[in-house]
């Protein structure tokens, strides 16, 4: 007896969870919307705590290699000649193959100078796009190498020459690697139209909103705020070289 | 196509017995009968996938071709012309040949006899259901073959899984089949859209008829190796099954042979239970020709979206789960059906007052 | 590891059968990771199985020796990475015990709730992977919206969708902003509602019941020699919880939860559908264990002030060993650290729950058919990343 109210339970199961089930699919086909996000078309803001690409404010760094020292793979490399106070930079570098975006090098900076940013576009077509220079100049500012000559003029005991032709050109910019820190302080990384000239730079030519103004939803003025305050110091350090 | 025929054969002057409009005529309905599987079978690989999409909230297709990524099938369609014509290792090269092609004959034929409107079907068959229901099951045949010819393990699990799963259940649709051709008295396809067109749809003739619809329902989802009976290709068990070691257009056969299946067993269901072209008490054979096509096809697409929504709704069942629902409970209720049809019909009792 | 032997079955005159060896895995869409299961068959049967892993093993045991105890957090978090609180939490917990220190309140009530949120997100993924196994690809989608809300929701602390590196020793990494426990609840609103909707699309369909229904059944005895934990072990009627039993943080003391156990609902007990339903179940008390500790979060210090040296030097605990455990989604994750003073461990040693549960796979197996055996590895629920580390 029980097989028998087995077998026309089993049917009765069977049709009823099939159509319950039918009626969840059915009802998420005809009412609920999609919840994709059409990337690159539309994307999603960032909250400003977001672990991304990093920024470096090179003129407060004063090449303690605590970041470095603090990583725990090693993917930052820093080099700097030190003249006195004065740095003659060379390279500060962090390879994002390795990198695995912790933060541990934000906290040991005494100078509050690295920063992660919102942004997480890393992808290249080759992999020494990525790894990212943070720098936004190399060797030595003018009136740095004026003062570094003008101190050994005067410790040898020599006049101070004026340089003619107003003097050596201001500090080279790093090639590949900038790209990333000039168009964030220019605010037109991630822009419509800010196409960059390399292949190998991550797409900035979707048609997607800046990231300042992508901050829209939630935590609007969190990252607008972190954003203006992180262009303004690299503009102000700017307008010193 | 005896219509078609006599055109040919008006056209060029010469009698209806002739080698030439016979040709003729031929070739147009074969091959605008391929063209309409190739082109139907790219819609309904779109279809599948925004309705996939949109029952897991998510959007589908959407690049290829702009709106809603209508062109995704055709940019499948030439990657897979292009791809690399992969024979594996080891494989019998004469039955991985031809196990695509077999298995899409199969399917292919049981197009020829299925009534679009009035008039307009390749071969009005005698026999034209016995035919179908026939024909379909050389792809049985086709499936061993791949199974076997790959050189596969996995392959060759999918493959017997497939021939014990499809074999099984030929029987209980057969049987609910028997339901209709008992009511209506003929097995000719267009006898059925013509009885129904008088008295209404046959689904509504019995309970029994419900039922049958119901079983018939199932076991062609079983014949489709579509879920929850899909095991001979369980993705997550045995990575394709049976297709496993095909690529480029031999997988896009078998890709063509599921959906097309699936054609002619909702246009078999559409027929026999719904009323094909016709729609109830309305006249619909004095209407123009291409108004009975769009009813069929309304018809025959509703039933593809249940079994769609069946597909992503279900878990799949296992080997043995299968055999057993086959033999234990559809053989046996469609057997019921059969003989409950044909009391109700000796008796001339009624239980709807129309 | 010597490979699983042939044995003849029938060896008649005329017809001579072998036993058919075929191997799941590595690449296999259900071995839920790079995991490779042996099997011998006899057509769909399984009759003999071995498991075969460390096709992930990343030696994150011996780069324990070598970094330094805060530099260990983000590859704990790696270990099992549907988890990476819960495995934060673990590695913390043991550096504070060789340490001597304890974190603040407010950061043991943060620590809970973010951790519960990752046991809801694994949960949901196990679910999800399970469905597909079973051949139901559409839950995956809906545990997937649930989870991208619970990755929005941590990532606003911790600035990270899946690798956290949130809880360090001492406390927490950030502190949350002032709207982020309202959100909390919020999400916890709408996770009840979705997980009935997850019942009648899975949980009470009757091809799933008869998918998972005695399978794989792991009576209790089995379950306490193979020192199985977590979900498995539950399910199996052993009630043992160690947020209840050996509370690791002291705001687990303060809230009311149950501990779901399996019951033999639809079959015996023990099999993969208590292992599911234990799981589904323990979603639900982690939302009732986070409702409850939102409104208790005291205000306070988010990390300990006497840690914070350890961002600009490394930690150096005093010569000695600790062991801690915690109640991973998957099981017991346990951590046991030798110190001999210096900057890194000399030992480190993670004792993974995915690695012991998969110990009682190669006893599961034999008897039951393919199908069932992608049923039995997805109830187990293993992470290659924890197994293999």
């Amino acid at each position: 007896m029980s097989g028998i109210r087995d077998y026309f339970g089993n049917i009765s199961d069977a049709l009823t969870s099939t159509v319950k089930g039918m009626g969840v699919t059915m009802q998420h086909f005809v009412s609920e919307p999609p919840i994709t996000v059409q990337y690159p078309h539309e994307k999603l803001p960032m909250p400003p705590s977001y672990k991304g690409i990093h920024i470096l404010e090179q003129d407060k760094c004063i090449d303690c290699k605590l970041c470095a020292k603090a990583c725990p793979v090693d993917c930052i490399e820093i080099e700097a000649v030190h003249h006195g106070r004065v740095l003659e930079w060379q390279k500060f570098t962090i390879d994002y193959k390795k990198c695995i975006f912790c933060e541990f090098c934000i906290p040991p900076c005494p100078k509050d100078c690295i920063h992660m940013t919102s942004e997480f576009e890393v992808a290249t077509d080759n992999p020494d796009g990525m790894i990212e220079d943070l720098l936004t100049w190399t060797g030595l500012r003018t009136e740095d190498r004026r003062a570094i000559d003008a101190a050994e003029a005067k410790r040898a005991g020599r006049a101070v020459e004026e340089p003619k032709n107003g003097g050596p050109a201001p500090g080279n910019p790093s090639p590949a690697g900038t790209e990333f820190t000039s168009k964030f302080a220019a605010g037109t990384w991630g822009a419509p139209g800010g196409a960059p000239a390399k292949a190998d730079v991550p797409g900035a030519a979707g048609a997607a909103k800046p990231a300042a103004a992508a901050a829209g939803a939630a935590d609007a003025g969190g990252l607008a705020a972190k954003t203006a305050a992180i262009r303004a110091k690299l503009a102000a350090g700017k307008g010193a070289g | 196509m005896e219509t078609l025929i006599g055109f040919f054969s008006r056209l060029f002057g010469l009698s209806a017995d002739g080698v030439l409009p016979l040709t003729l005529a031929y070739s147009v309905c074969i091959g605008s009968l391929l063209g309409f599987i190739t082109v139907y079978a790219m819609f309904a690989i779109w279809m599948e996938r925004k309705v996939a999409a949109h029952i897991q909230v998510r959007y589908g297709p959407m690049e290829v071709g702009g709106w809603h990524g209508w062109a995704q099938s055709i940019a499948d369609a030439v990657k897979l012309l292009f791809k690399e014509d992969l024979i594996p290792d080891g494989a019998n090269k004469f039955m991985f040949w031809i196990a695509p092609a077999v298995v899409f004959c199969g399917v292919f034929s049981g197009f020829i006899a299925i009534p679009f409107a009035l008039g307009v079907q390749i071969v009005d068959i005698h026999l034209g259901l016995f035919f179908i229901v026939c024909i379909a099951s050389v792809e049985v045949v086709g499936v061993i073959m791949a199974g076997w010819a790959s050189n596969s393990k996995y392959s060759l699990f999918g493959a017997v899984r497939e021939a014990a799963q499809v074999v099984s259940y030929e029987v209980p649709a057969a049987v609910a089949l028997l339901v209709p051709v008992l009511i209506v008295g003929s097995f000719r396809l267009g006898d059925f859209n013509a009885w129904q067109e008088q008295h209404g749809w046959l689904v509504f003739r019995n309970p029994f008829a419900i039922v049958a619809a119901l079983i018939f329902f199932i076991a062609s989802l079983a014949g489709c190796k579509r879920a929850p009976f899909d095991l001979p290709e369980a993705e997550s068990e045995l990575v394709s099954g049976f297709h496993t070691e095909y690529s480029g257009m031999r997988f896009s056969f078998f890709f063509l042979e599921e959906y097309a299946s699936m054609f002619v067993a909702a246009a078999l269901i559409a027929t026999l239970f719904f009323g094909g072209w016709t729609l109830p008490f309305v006249h619909v054979s004095a209407w123009p020709v291409p108004f009975g096509i769009v009813i069929l096809l309304a018809k025959v697409f509703a039933v593809i979206f249940m079994q769609m929504l069946m597909r992503w709704t279900l878990p799949r069942l296992r080997i043995d789960q299968v055999m057993a629902m086959g033999y234990k409970y559809l053989l046996p209720w469609g057997m019921l059906c059969v003989v409950g049809t044909a009391l109700f019909e000796a008796k001339g009792w009624r239980w709807l007052p129309f | 590891m010597e490979a699983l032997e042939m044995y003849a079955v029938d060896d008649r005159a005329d017809v001579y059968t072998e036993e058919l060896k075929l191997n799941l895995g590595p690449q296999h869409p259900s071995t839920h990771g790079v995991l490779r299961v042996e099997l011998r068959l006899d057509g769909e049967i399984i009759t003999a199985a071995r498991c075969d892993i460390g096709y992930l093993h990343r030696c994150a045991e011996k780069i324990g020796e070598n970094v330094s105890y805060l530099q260990y957090t983000p590859y704990t978090d790696r270990m099992d990475y549907l988890a990476s609180m819960n495995n934060n939490l673990a590695w913390s917990l043991t550096v504070e015990k060789l340490l001597g220190v304890e974190a603040p309140p407010r950061a043991q009530w943060l620590r809970v709730i973010v951790a519960e949120l990752n046991r809801i997100a694994s949960h949901l993924i196990a679910f999800g992977t399970y469905g597909i196994d079973m051949g139901a690809n559409t839950p995956f989608f809906y545990a997937f919206r649930e989870r991208e809300s619970i990755m929005a929701l941590l990532e606003r602390p911790s600035g990270a969708r899946m690798l956290y590196n949130y809880i360090r020793p001492g406390g927490v990494a950030h502190d949350v902003d002032e709207r982020w426990l309202p959100d909390v609840l919020a999400f916890c609103d709408e996770f009840e509602r979705r997980w009935a909707e997850y019942n009648t699309l899975l949980s009470t369909n009757k091809i799933f019941i008869e998918r998972t229904k005695n399978i794989g059944v792991i009576p209790r005895e089995m379950a306490l020699d193979y020192g199985l934990t977590g979900p498995v072990l539950r399910a199996s009627g052993v009630k043992w919880d160690l947020r209840r039993d050996v509370p690791y943080l002291k705001p687990y003391d303060e809230i009311e939860f149950d501990i779901p156990v399996g019951e033999g609902t639809h079959g015996t007990l023990g099999d993969c559908w208590d292992r599911y339903w234990v799981r589904m179940r323990e979603m639900m008390e982690s939302i009732r264990i986070i409702r409850q500790a939102c409104v208790r979060v005291p205000t306070g210090d988010f990390v300990e002030k006497a840690m914070l040296k350890m961002y600009k030097s490394p930690l150096k605990p005093p010569a000695g060993e600790a062991y801690m455990r915690c109640e991973n989604p998957r099981g017991e994750l346990g951590f046991y650290v030798v110190s001999a003073g210096g900057a890194s461990p000399i030992r480190c040693r993670a004792r993974g729950p995915s690695f012991c549960n998969l110990s009682v796979l190669d006893a599961l197996l034999p008897g039951c058919m393919i199908a069932d055996g992608v049923a039995i590895i997805g109830s187990l629920d293993i992470v290659l990343g924890e197994v293999d580390r």
